[in-house]
């Protein structure tokens, strides 16, 4: 029978793995002036680009 | 017999439909559609969200500010969402004003040309009605291959969405969209949509299709395809998401979707169809 030291899994040190997040690419919220309607595109009637392009 | 003419007018003009992600949508109005939302209309049904549109400037409002996206849109209390462009000075361009499951609602426009779903309030409306326990919206190309199964290639701007959906343009059946896809849950598995987003090449489609496979996309001088820890496919998913960072119970119901999309695979390609090929003839197609 094995004993619960012998069945125990060597410590291994908790990691941090760090994975990018483009917050401008998340909430939406930029026009994406040549995909997409809106002010900046289909929608605003040939009103040009008036925000950074999204994703 | 003019009453039956003005009957049939009435149907054709009064309301849209459209349907995005299975949601149907109901927009009480004369509105016109143009490319890409015109792709997503719908015959009528009962809708799922029914919007009502006034000409005018929205009632005053005392919420305080929820979200603020720092650019276009900004979320109030009592779901209140303003959208404003410098070409309109300080006042909101759109409001909108939903209830709080956001399946009603009103959309205020300053400007009668202006379209009641233009972007970015057509994706940020979806976005609330997926958090809500519908669903996830990912960074994503879809493709439906001619056998009709679904595959999904996530990842963030540059990624290669667009270069993927280029090179599978002989072998899929419909390229659901080249940049937004929406993934759902549908008697037990799961089953992704084409959106109106789409990227670069302009694709995108209203069909959906079962999801087959998963795949985050590196591009690479060696294709190769390797599955994905869990928790690491949870991650780098989310990050490829659209939450509600505002909500919690709508984060806590993003991450619990995303832990059932799986088993995912990282993708290295190189940018030409032997990765079509190998994605063709490969095991890993079967979640």
């Amino acid at each position: 029978m094995k004993t619960d030291k012998q069945t125990k899994k060597p410590y291994e040190k908790p990691t941090l793995t760090r994975f990018p997040l483009r917050p401008e690419e998340a909430v939406l919220g930029f026009c994406k002036s040549n995909a997409a309607s809106g002010p900046s595109g289909g929608g605003c009637r040939g009103v040009n680009s008036c925000f950074t392009p999204g994703s | 017999m003019p009453r039956r003419q003005f009957v049939l007018h009435s149907r054709l003009v009064v309301d849209s439909y459209l349907s995005i992600g299975g949601i149907t949508f109901c927009i009480r109005g004369p509105w016109t559609w143009d490319e890409p939302l015109s792709r997503f209309l719908a015959a009528p049904s009962e809708p799922d969200v029914e919007l009502s549109v006034v000409i005018g400037p929205a009632p005053p409002h005392s919420g305080k500010l929820v979200f603020d996206s720092g650019a276009v849109w900004r979320l109030y209390e009592g779901q209140r969402i303003e959208c404003r462009s410098a070409l309109f000075g300080d006042a909101p361009y759109k409001t909108a004003v939903f209830d709080d499951t956001f399946t009603r609602g009103t959309i205020y426009l300053r400007d009668e040309h202006l379209n009641p779903l233009d972007y970015p309030l057509d994706e940020v409306l979806v976005a609330n009605l997926l958090g809500r326990g519908r669903g996830v919206e990912l960074h994503a190309c879809g493709i439906i291959d001619h056998a009709g199964v679904g595959r999904l290639f996530v990842g963030a701007s540059g990624a290669g969405k667009t270069t993927m959906a280029r090179l599978w343009d002989r072998d899929a059946r419909s390229i659901v969209s080249d940049d937004r896809v929406i993934v759902r849950e549908t008697g037990g598995a799961l089953r992704m949509y084409g959106t109106p987003w789409h990227g670069e090449a302009e694709l995108s489609a209203n069909e959906s299709a079962p999801l087959a496979g998963v795949y985050l996309l590196v591009q690479s001088d060696a294709n190769a395809i390797r599955e994905i820890d869990p928790s690491e496919a949870v991650a780098r998913l989310f990050a490829c998401a659209f939450p509600l960072f505002h909500d919690a119970a709508a984060l806590d119901f993003t991450l619990r979707f995303l832990e059932r999309v799986g088993p995912v695979y990282e993708l290295k390609f190189v940018r030409d169809r032997s990765v079509v090929a190998l994605l063709a003839s490969s095991p890993h197609a079967h979640l």
